[in-house]
């Protein structure tokens, strides 16, 4: 064939890059206790400071993530894809129990967790083995309508801010700045599975710069809702939100009121977002999972992401658990793992 | 006879293989005659009874010298065939069996003569059709009316009267084999990319089927996704369309008894485009098409999303309007989702039933279901008078899809989305999007991504296109698109002149 579909472009990367991490950031980060108002935007840029390095590192790793049971070895290589495999699973249940918070909140009240869940599960698992260029081609497609969306809705919640609101200020510590700055940098922890796909990016050496840009818009868009939000509800105002960002919307009406309210769709292209995430947990599990020959364990990550949900569900398990996790688990064990990949690659240059 | 089933020398042996091959084929005219001046050369004339008429024979440069025959010595006639056989215009030799019974049976007459061991193919117009006719499939109210008929051969001809150059190659393949169909893929030789072309060369080496009675079996059994419910052949009936998409390096599959030639590759966006976009200014082309792609979204989710903000999301409409769709729906004593299932079930009734009725029938079955069975239907409050207006959007919508086989998936996808929309409101509807969009992204139409010119990373390659859901000035369109060769992308460039 003439068309070259193995790769995908970096304007693919980028927008996968922004609708994955688009709807669940907005979702669940301007609700932190640390990160509100000023405090939040002086987190985005330490936190994007540190990460501005974590990733170029992650990228000149990339090479060694393509095959790796023959740079690590089986056992180390298949000891890296099962934290990276847990991480995903709970990820995915993260997502789920996020997605289901918001659908039996705002959209179908009191709806069930198993069949929400379960129905999500179906279809993001669709078309997650079709490769990184289809989910390249719907990030392409849907990215204009997402951020689209998102823009206007900011721009018509602009109209509520209350100027007095955005002089508060919340005390500014060297322990808020630093939690708030590592809860940043914890949030696109996602970001260390990029290594395992470059290699399908069309001038992957040169990806740098697409991954820099799409974690800047997104950082824009953090400090673009943290100065709306606390514009609008004051620092006082957003500490009892669940989902600050969802109840922004219930007040803003779209020139000429002709619909009463507007929140749905903007929900709806949130949580669109959300799906869109849930099916590069799928994809990733799969790469992961072929990487190391272990295809036919495929269901039973899958199985293990849905008990995992419902069991949480039914326990009463808050998501914000994840957070703790990937801060004091996650995060840290990954920075290990990358340290001492990065410390064998030199090794090995130098040999 | 040869194991190679070759013509023997022997009219006898050749006519004694013919008449045991055509026995009982009553349509099959065998004509035996004696030729020479003393009546003693024997030749056989094979041709299908209507195919070939009796007059039409006659008026063949063949038919003439058949004529001349009858006036000259036995000595003679052999020669005089073997020498002018060939250089008569209307005639191609045949040295086979198989190739004389294939050409018989592709509508021409066969000349057989003792001592030549060979047969004569005598070109005949073939088999009845119904000529040019009007597309009615796609009309236009700007551009040619000329539509494709059922004749492979007259199909070619009207691309070749649009496309005068000898680079539009016809290459001949014969599918099926019983029904021995002739097919004809045509392209341009120096637009065409040659993977393209070699990969629908091995895709219809792919298979062997007894019948092909129309283009619809062809593409179905050549298609990378068989699953999918959306085409990835293009179907046209026009000529002037398909000669245009010609020169954008796409590939035409013509069928003989089929007025649609398949178009490849395709898009989601070629599918929403028609002839008169090329012909009209691009405001009012891009208008429309703008207004087909809300035809598309519309009749998918428009019927779900009714369900959705009426049963879940009733906070979105102003008061009033709430109010007032609760009112209509006073005394219907089924619910909303059922309601629409019926009117939509209805409606495809009423479309089937006016596609299948006799010429002016069908239109007075539009009318009659459409508005009498609907207006019934409201006074005896089986279903609310909203409801009636959902369904009549969604229908017209659906008709307003330029390109049957591509809104019909929509017009099936729809009753998901009801579904969907009427048990999980708008949450089902996203996933239903979303398991949509997930469906198109993965799908290709002959390598070319089924969303290009909205996705793919050789997106920069038909920059100059400038096609999309807006069309651009004509000036501007001076690129081919993707499908085209890299090396022959410029379709358009100024001249210098006073």
């Amino acid at each position: 064939m003439h068309i070259n579909n193995n790769t995908i472009s970096h304007r693919q990367l980028f927008r996968q890059v922004i609708v994955s991490f688009l709807g669940i950031f907005l979702l669940q980060i301007p609700g932190w206790e640390s990160l509100v108002g000023r405090v939040g935007v002086l987190c985005v840029f330490i936190g994007g400071f540190f990460l501005f390095f974590y990733i170029i590192y992650l990228i000149r790793l990339s090479n060694l993530f393509t095959n790796m049971e023959k740079n690590f070895g089986k056992i180390i290589s298949r000891m890296i894809i099962l934290l990276y495999l847990s991480y995903l699973v709970v990820t995915g249940i993260f997502l789920l129990l996020t997605m289901h918070a918001v659908v039996s909140r705002f959209l179908v009240k009191n709806a069930a967790g198993w069949i929400i869940m379960g129905l999500a599960i179906v279809i993001c698992c669709q078309g997650s083995k079709k490769g990184l260029e289809a989910r390249g081609r719907m990030a392409e497609v849907i990215y204009p309508v997402i951020t689209g969306a998102v823009v206007i809705m900011f721009v018509l919640a602009v109209f509520q801010v209350h100027p007095d609101y955005l002089e508060q200020s919340a005390s500014i510590t060297v322990e808020n700045l630093g939690w708030g700055s590592y809860g940043i940098f914890c949030a696109f922890a996602p970001m260390v599975l990029l290594p395992f796909t470059l290699s399908r990016v069309e001038k992957s050496a040169s990806t740098k710069g697409t991954i820099m840009g799409a974690a800047g818009l997104l950082a824009a868009f953090l400090i673009l809702a943290f100065i709306v939000l606390q514009g609008t509800y004051g620092i006082q105002g957003l500490l009892y939100k669940q989902f600050p960002v969802i109840d922004l919307m219930k007040g803003v009406g779209l020139p000429g009121n002709f619909l009463q309210r507007v929140d749905v769709f903007w929900i709806i292209f949130i949580l669109f977002s959300v799906l869109f995430a849930l099916g590069s947990i799928f994809f990733y599990q799969n790469e992961l999972l072929s990487s190391v020959h272990w295809e036919k364990y495929r269901i039973l990550a899958v199985c293990l992401m849905y008990a995992g949900a419902v069991i949480c569900k039914q326990m009463s398990i808050s998501p914000s658990y994840y957070g703790w996790l990937l801060k004091w688990v996650y995060v840290p064990l990954f920075l290990l793992v990358t340290l001492a990949i990065g410390i064998i690659k030199r090794r090995r240059i130098r040999e | 006879m040869s194991a190679y089933n070759d013509i023997s020398v022997d009219i006898q042996v050749n006519e004694e293989y013919i008449r045991k091959r055509c026995e009982n084929c009553a349509d099959i005219v065998i004509r035996p005659m004696m030729l020479g001046k003393d009546k003693k050369v024997r030749c056989v004339v094979v041709y299908i009874e209507v195919a070939v008429s009796n007059i039409m024979l006659e008026d063949t440069v063949i038919g003439k010298l058949i004529s001349h025959m009858w006036q000259m010595s036995a000595d003679e006639i052999l020669p005089f065939v073997q020498d002018n056989g060939l250089g008569i215009s209307d005639v191609k030799t045949l040295y086979t069996m198989d190739e004389a019974f294939a050409a018989m049976l592709a509508g021409n007459a066969i000349f057989f003569l003792d001592g030549y061991p060979a047969a004569l193919k005598i070109s005949s117009k073939g088999y009845p059709d119904m000529g040019v006719s009007q597309a009615e499939g796609e009309k236009v109210l700007r551009g040619s009316k000329e539509g494709f008929g059922d004749t492979v051969k007259s199909n070619s001809a009207l691309v070749r009267k649009r496309l005068r150059d000898t680079k539009l190659k016809v290459k001949e393949k014969s599918i099926g084999v019983r029904s021995n169909t002739m097919m004809q893929m045509l392209y341009v030789e120096d637009l065409v990319e040659p993977s393209l072309l070699e990969e629908i060369e091995n895709r219809l080496n792919t298979f062997e089927i007894d019948g092909i009675a129309d283009s619809g079996v062809l593409e179905q059994l050549t298609e990378e996704t068989w699953y999918s419910p959306f085409p990835q052949f293009q179907t046209t009936e026009r000529p002037d369309r398909a000669a245009m998409e010609l020169l954008d390096g796409r590939i035409l599959l013509l069928v003989d008894n089929s007025p649609s030639g398949l178009l490849l590759p395709t898009t989601f966006h070629n599918f929403l485009q028609v002839s008169e976009d090329r012909y009209n200014h691009f405001e009012m082309a891009s208008f429309m098409r703008m207004l087909r792609y809300a035809a598309v979204v519309l009749t998918l989710i428009f019927s779900g999303m009714y369900l959705a903000v009426t049963d879940f999301h009733t906070q979105v409409l102003p008061t009033n309007l709430m109010l007032s769709f609760a009112e209509a729906r006073q005394g219907v004593p089924f619910p909303s989702m059922l309601e629409i299932l019926i009117m939509e079930l209805a409606f495809e009734l009423i479309r089937e039933a006016g596609i299948r009725m006799p010429g002016p029938l069908g239109g007075t079955m539009g009318i009659v279901g459409g508005l009498i069975v609907g207006q019934a239907a409201v006074e005896a409050n089986l279903v609310s008078p909203m409801i009636v207006v959902v369904v009549a959007i969604t229908a017209l919508s659906s008709l307003t899809i330029p390109n049957e086989e591509f809104s019909a998936p929509f017009r099936l996808l729809k009753y998901g989305f009801i579904v969907l929309g009427g048990t999980l409101g708008i949450f089902g509807i996203a996933l239903g999007v979303y398991l949509l969009i997930s469906h198109l992204a993965g799908l290709t139409s002959f390598g070319i991504p089924y969303l290009t010119p909205f996705t793919g990373s050789r997106k920069e390659r038909s920059k100059g296109q400038r096609e999309g859901m807006l069309r651009a000035p004509i000036w501007w369109m001076n690129m081919r698109p993707i499908f085209a060769r890299k090396e022959e992308k410029v379709r358009l460039r100024k001249k210098g002149g006073n």
